[in-house]
């Protein structure tokens, strides 16, 4: 049984969120579920994400976070697998089976992820120079039992970072991450969005997810010892 | 001595850093003052915990009770001279480990000599120093580095207009 689901917190996402959805129906393998979470945001979600061949469950909450958003969409789902996506992002139509497929051949990798290139809102041949590697919500494709080993994901004071804390924890406790050198996803970016650009309280966010995984590890070699 | 740890995977400066000699003591002469070394190191006081964060390679910093309140005042424009006076009554911190402290702050790219003109160091900074537990202690670590270097809350090159994603180094 190799069935996934998908996972997208949404804020203000309206004028992404169909293509992204899009690019989820058009996989070569198909999600059991896609379930979008709705962070509270104040656009009409519900009629952007209408009309689109894929089974879909809207979730509503207050604005939380991403993290937040992710989690709850996490526990809607009972897939084996489950994949996660920003809003305004895509997948190329091979990602999922590619993924799913590495995760078969290696049954002790817990999680794998892919390469990711950028393109500018509105310019879809607009490409960023080259690929990186996606540590990132868009390329992830986990297995159940470790996305709930590893708990919910955790939004910082300052509204970002909470990847790469999971991401860090779920690495700790020892669970095999693998970054596949395909690019399989693509990151859009809009001024204004919330990953474009810096600012104070997103570098405070960083700061409190390198402050807590120093008293993560200063707490297990207070334990260890 | 110098007492930087390196925590993680992956390819990383160590502790070792050039401009030690063999007693760990720095060979370059102290600034008068030191400032933040460029844009890309960013510093937060967590309940009086200093973390410091340098966006450029993902590598961030924590620091003993002590190295948090120094690494506040230098970044604070607090003159070395009064540094070292404030520091006076502090049993665990000598001239010596204090100017090795502040070279590995420069070892690590996190100071530079600043033209500035030195501040005094507040009033109750050297009650502060005095009752400090912990020796002057700065540690890396390079466990994020991968994800935070990629992570796309990065400034966007100017001539590609991409947000600019760095290589870890």
């Amino acid at each position: 049984m190799s069935g996934y689901g998908v996972v997208i917190p949404a804020y203000n996402a309206s004028a992404t969120i169909a293509e992204t959805l899009r690019s989820v129906a058009a996989q070569t393998t198909r999600p059991e579920l896609v379930v979008v979470v709705d962070d509270g945001s104040t656009d009409d979600l519900a009629a952007a994400v209408r009309g689109i061949d894929l089974p879909l469950e809207l979730l509503r909450q207050g604005n939380a976070g991403p993290g937040s958003a992710t989690t709850r969409g996490i526990a809607a789902l009972s897939t084996p697998f489950i994949a996660t996506l920003d809003a305004d992002d895509l997948w190329l139509p091979g990602k999922i089976a590619a993924q799913l497929a590495h995760l078969e051949r290696l049954p002790g990798t817990s999680g794998v992820f892919t390469h990711i290139r950028s393109f500018r809102d509105g310019e879809p041949d607009a490409m960023a120079p080259t690929a990186t590697p996606g540590w990132s919500r868009s390329t992830m494709l986990m297995r159940r039992a470790a996305v709930e080993s590893v708990g919910p994901m955790i939004d910082p004071p300052g509204g970002r970072g909470e990847m790469i804390d999971w991401i860090a924890r779920a690495r700790e406790s020892g669970f095999v991450l693998d970054m596949m050198p395909d690019m399989l996803a693509l990151r859009r970016i809009r001024p204004g969005s919330l990953s474009y650009g810096r600012d104070a309280a997103r570098d405070r966010g960083y700061l409190e997810v390198a402050r807590l995984a120093m008293l993560r590890r200063a707490q297990s070699k207070a334990s260890s010892s | 001595m110098f007492t930087g740890v390196v925590q993680g995977s992956g390819n990383d400066t160590t502790g070792a850093a050039a401009g030690w000699n063999r007693s760990g003591v720095s060979d370059m002469p102290l600034s008068d003052v030191y400032a933040v070394a460029s844009k890309d190191i960013v510093f937060e006081s967590f309940d009086g915990e200093a973390v410091v964060l340098d966006l450029s390679n993902g590598k961030y910093f924590g620091f003993s009770d002590s190295g948090s309140k120094v690494w506040q005042a230098l970044v604070s424009g607090v003159g070395t001279e009064a540094l070292i006076r404030s520091a006076a009554g502090a049993a665990r911190i000598d001239v010596a480990a204090l100017e090795c402290f502040i070279g590995q702050l420069v070892e690590f790219a996190l100071l530079a000599p600043s033209g500035a003109t030195p501040l005094p160091s507040s009033d109750d900074l050297p009650a502060a120093l005095a009752a400090a537990r912990e020796p002057l202690n700065v540690s890396v670590h390079d466990d994020l580095a991968d994800l935070i270097t990629v992570d796309p809350i990065h400034e966007v090159e100017e001539p590609l207009g991409w947000p600019a994603v760095k290589q870890v180094s």
